[in-house]
């Protein structure tokens, strides 16, 4: 299999991988570059637990080739954090709305809020829907969910 | 009325931190130097001779260290009550995804490439595939030594049906099937095996249940259960599947044996749709007698269940089938024949609900069609026939709380509440409200005959507590409870505790996450625990202040004087004094705690479970009558849970139990033809997205029960049991059509529509 040397920014910080070209970006980010926060759930594209930010928009990292990424500006949720330690408002959300139950969906559930959020500032029921429906979570009912993401529209609002 | 300060509010998980950063630990989150890949060759065929195996060509593969066959692994049959599970196929592989050999490699690929070059050859047998035929004289066996495929049945009568059934004014009789669905945890199901330098074997593992777990490896690998330390990370959901071991722990153990170093075996999605543990498929024939005024007498059940190949809880799964539903109403009598079938399917198990949310379906199905039969309202019967605190039901459990006539009433109440039109677009579309209720257990005296929980609690010397626990937090939130048990009890904040990690080698021993018996028994164990604690906290306070024991009292952190308002100290105060002084006391305090209930008999008779717990659901449902498609509205969701210990962790329960429920009814299936599984992975298996996604409004009946701690029961399981025949009921209220077999499909629907609209 070819190799090939990417560089690319991930949550800010510039990074040059050497990867074999049939390495997905969730591998990558995985077991090249030790952010674990990503989570494999189906590896299919399927479930979104893998969701990470590629150029502000959600994708399915365990679909994206690494060599895909090259250029790219990707954000995990290890980004999320400010540098003193606090929460990015939607993560503060989601433990005020007490939506985490087993924790595995959540931070590609986070990162697909922050896009959502994003695109609508104020989100309709609708468009928290289409916005999530790619994510999988197979514990909250998703109820916790989308009271995490009104709460979060609310902070990110007053700024 | 007690006021509690921690119990009853919305509690944050005490992980929710953890969680939310990405930091949470999962299997596959931790790293294992020199840890190689083992992977597992699964059989393509449902039914196969094994003729021979090549492994030759794979074991010369650069990179891979071991290749292990049944050969190499202990002739032992394991499993839970019934020992029919083989490590690796030994003579016939009898489902697609059966273990036939593994390997163990330095990289994924490796590995993967590996199990290419494995030959197998197989004569392929004639494919058992449903389970009233698997049952015929003549079927081809699935198991040689398992005549009519009957891997277990029960025969449980109470009273005298047919007597009852002849003086009924009606009796009516229908039958009902649901079907395998996945418990489709997010996070794949794994483990990490390693042989320490002295012998023992640790596993790394996300279970359910540790302690069994530890016990059933060794059982499988043919050594002493203390030769094993399991070790569970955080847990990425689990919802029955992960109570019990897979064939992977066991293979893990032989690799890393073979290997002398790690192995991590992860499940792909595609091995776990293969092979998770879904539902038990039943066939149930229901027969009930009724009264004129709504009384139900009697009810017979015939049930066949499709056990799959491999029986692990299967048997147990039946039991609850057979006679769960028996204590819901005050029948006079009541008879189940029950079969456990092997076929050539997936191998099933536990799903939240254990068998109970099948009975329920077809029972409470069942009861509403009969009810709308006569006349008679549903929700009344319901509430007329349901059984009430102080009844001993015909299977001798004792009801001491009992919230089902309420959650009934106001399930009832609130469904009809504002209610959308009843038809709409020239009535193509067509709504109805339905509601079904429901019993479950907190605990269930099973197995071994023991349904105790332990915990070890201990102080340290800033005041800070520990709280060891065998029983398995999944995601639903026990190590809250527990942490809520201790601050309410020992008066300290929630920061101040930490309910560490799962080691059998640490924790004390408990049977597990399951039966919904971990706040009730578990939490029971942490809260005498921490009285233990707290009785020695009082002790050295009272001799650091000379005063009486019994005037002394925490709260809020501090020692308090009943008499004497200047006695103030913290309770760090005593907990320092306590370890670092020569005169000092273990601020340690390890409980067992028993509850006082006993094991079923041979007639399985018994009061069996600690509490046993109620709910009801109403459901308000749309049906587009051209396409058949159905939509749920909005759900009502009343459960009577004892007592609130976290309202977040209750609503998050019932919430995605109701989504677990709706999917099982409409949408989730694993089909097969001729024993071959249709869909890969979650490639064409539908489940509940948000999308699909009905508010559901979730309230909390508190009845107190004089068992559990602060009167709190289960409710992990309760929450799915009712969905489906409220659904079920709510589409026959819209529209007239009654389907007895799940999944409800738009295509079901399509045709039971156009049937009656000839008719």
């Amino acid at each position: 299999m070819d190799m090939k040397t990417i560089s690319f920014s991930v949550n800010g910080k510039p990074q040059k991988v050497h990867v074999r070209t049939n390495w997905t970006l969730s591998s990558v980010l995985r077991e090249q570059l030790g952010l674990l926060g990503t989570k494999i759930g189906c590896g299919e594209g399927e479930c979104g637990a893998c969701s990470v930010l590629m150029n502000g928009k959600t994708v399915t990292s365990c679909l994206v080739l690494a060599v895909q990424a090259d250029g790219a500006e990707i954000i995990t949720i290890e980004g999320l954090e400010n540098m003193d330690g606090t929460l990015h408002p939607v993560q503060e959300a989601f433990v005020e709305a007490g939506a985490v139950q087993c924790g595995y969906c959540t931070p590609g559930m986070v990162m697909s809020t922050i896009a959502l959020l994003e695109k609508h500032p104020e989100p309709t029921e609708e468009e928290v829907r289409e916005g999530l429906t790619g994510n999988l979570c197979r514990c909250t009912g998703y109820q916790k969910i989308f009271e995490a993401v009104q709460i979060a529209s609310k902070k990110m609002r007053r700024g | 009325m007690e006021q509690f300060k921690s119990i009853g509010t919305k509690q944050n998980f005490v992980d929710a931190l953890d969680k939310v950063t990405g930091k949470a630990q999962y299997l596959d989150d931790m790293a294992f130097p020199g840890a190689l890949v083992g992977k597992i060759l699964r059989s393509p065929h449902p039914h196969a001779k094994v003729i021979s195996i090549d492994t030759s060509e794979a074991e010369n593969l650069p990179g891979v260290e071991a290749v292990i066959t049944a050969k190499d692994c202990p002739k032992i049959k394991f499993g839970m009550e019934i020992p029919d599970v083989d490590m690796l196929a030994v003579d016939k592989v009898r489902y697609v995804g059966d273990e036939v050999a593994a390997v163990a490699a330095v990289t994924d690929e490796i590995a993967r490439e590996a199990l290419k070059l494995i030959k197998v050859e197989y004569e392929v047998l004639p494919v058992v595939d449903d389970p009233i035929k698997a049952m015929e004289p003549g079927a081809p066996l699935v198991h040689d030594d398992k005549p009519g495929n009957i891997a277990k049945e029960y025969h449980i009568k109470r009273g005298n049906v047919e007597e009852d059934f002849a003086a009924c004014d009606y009796v009516f009789e229908k039958e009902f099937s649901t079907h395998r669905v996945s418990g489709l945890y997010l996070e794949p199901f794994g483990a990490v095996a390693h042989w320490e330098s002295n012998g023992r074997l640790t596993v790394w593992t996300g279970m359910q249940a540790a302690f069994q777990a530890r016990n059933e490896i060794a059982k499988a690998l043919g050594i002493r259960p203390s030769m094993v330390t399991v070790k569970c990370p955080f847990i990425g959901g689990a919802f029955g599947a992960k109570i019990w071991i897979r064939n992977f722990h066991p293979i893990a153990a032989i690799l890393a044996k073979k290997t002398g170093k790690p192995v991590k075996i992860l499940l792909t999605r595609e091995e776990e749709q293969l092979t998770t543990r879904p539902r038990v498929a039943p066939k149930m024939k229901v027969k009930l007698g009724m009264m004129k005024d709504g009384t139900m007498v009697s009810k017979q059940m015939t049930i066949i269940g499709d056990n799959g190949p491999y029986s692990w809880a299967a048997p147990k799964v039946l039991l609850n089938l057979s006679m769960r539903t028996d204590c819901l109403y005050r029948y006079k009598s009541t008879k189940c024949d029950s079969y456990l079938v092997y076929t050539n399917l997936i191998p099933t198990s536990g799903f939240r609900g254990y068998g109970n949310s099948q009975s329920h379906f077809a029972v409470e199905s069942f009861i509403d069609e009969c009810c709308r039969e006569i006349g008679l309202d549903p929700v009344e019967v319901r509430i007329k026939n349901a059984v009430q605190k102080g009844d001993v039901t015909l299977h001798r459990w004792k009801i001491k709380s009992c919230g089902l006539q309420d959650c009934i009433r106001i399930a009832g109440e609130k469904i009809r509440e504002n209610r959308l039109p009843a038809e709409e677009q020239n009535g193509r579309i067509k709504r109805g409200i339905g509601v079904a209720c429901m019993t479950h257990v907190s605990g269930n005296r099973g197995g071994e005959k023991y349904d105790g929980s332990a915990a070890t609690v201990s102080m340290l010397e800033d005041g800070g507590l520990l709280i060891f626990s065998g029983e398995s937090d999944m995601g639903q939130g026990a190590k809250t409870v527990f942490a809520q048990i201790a601050s309410e009890k020992l008066s300290i904040p929630i920061d101040m505790i930490t309910v560490m990690p799962l080691d059998t080698d640490i924790c004390p021993f408990c049977v597990g996450t399951y039966s919904s018996r971990v706040t009730t028994l578990g939490g029971k164990a942490v809260l005498l625990a921490c009285e233990e604690l707290l009785s020695r906290i009082l002790d050295l306070a009272a001799k650091m202040t000379s005063r009486q024991r019994d005037t002394l009292y925490v709260e809020n952190g501090l020692v308090k004087c009943s008499r004497d308002p200047s006695i103030l100290l913290t309770i760090k105060d005593v907990a320092t004094k306590a370890i670092r002084t020569n005169a000092g006391v273990p601020l340690i305090a390890n409980v067992t705690y028993e509850p006082p209930t006993e094991g079923a008999d041979e007639n399985f008779y018994g009061d069996y479970s600690s509490a046993y717990t109620y709910g009801a659901h109403g459901v308000e449902v749309e049906v587009d009558t051209v396409t058949g498609k159905v939509k749920v509205l909005r759900v009502i969701a009343v459960h009577d849970v004892g007592k609130v210990v976290n309202e977040f962790g209750l609503q998050g329960q019932i919430t995605g139990g109701v989504a677990q429920g709706i999917g099982w009814c409409l949408y989730e299936d694993m089909l097969f033809k001729n024993g071959v599984p249709v869909s890969t992975g979650l490639h064409g298996y539908t489940y509940m997205t948000i999308k699909d996604m009905p508010p559901v409004e979730g309230i909390a009946i508190e009845t107190n029960d004089p068992m559990g701690p602060y009167g709190a029961k289960g409710v992990g399981e309760p929450t799915l049991i009712p969905t489906a025949p409220a659904i079920a009921n709510a589409i026959q209220d819209a529209c007239g059509v009654r389907i007895r077999d799940l999944p409800i499909t738009p295509e079901k629907m399509f045709w039971a529509l156009n049937g009656k609209k000839t008719n």
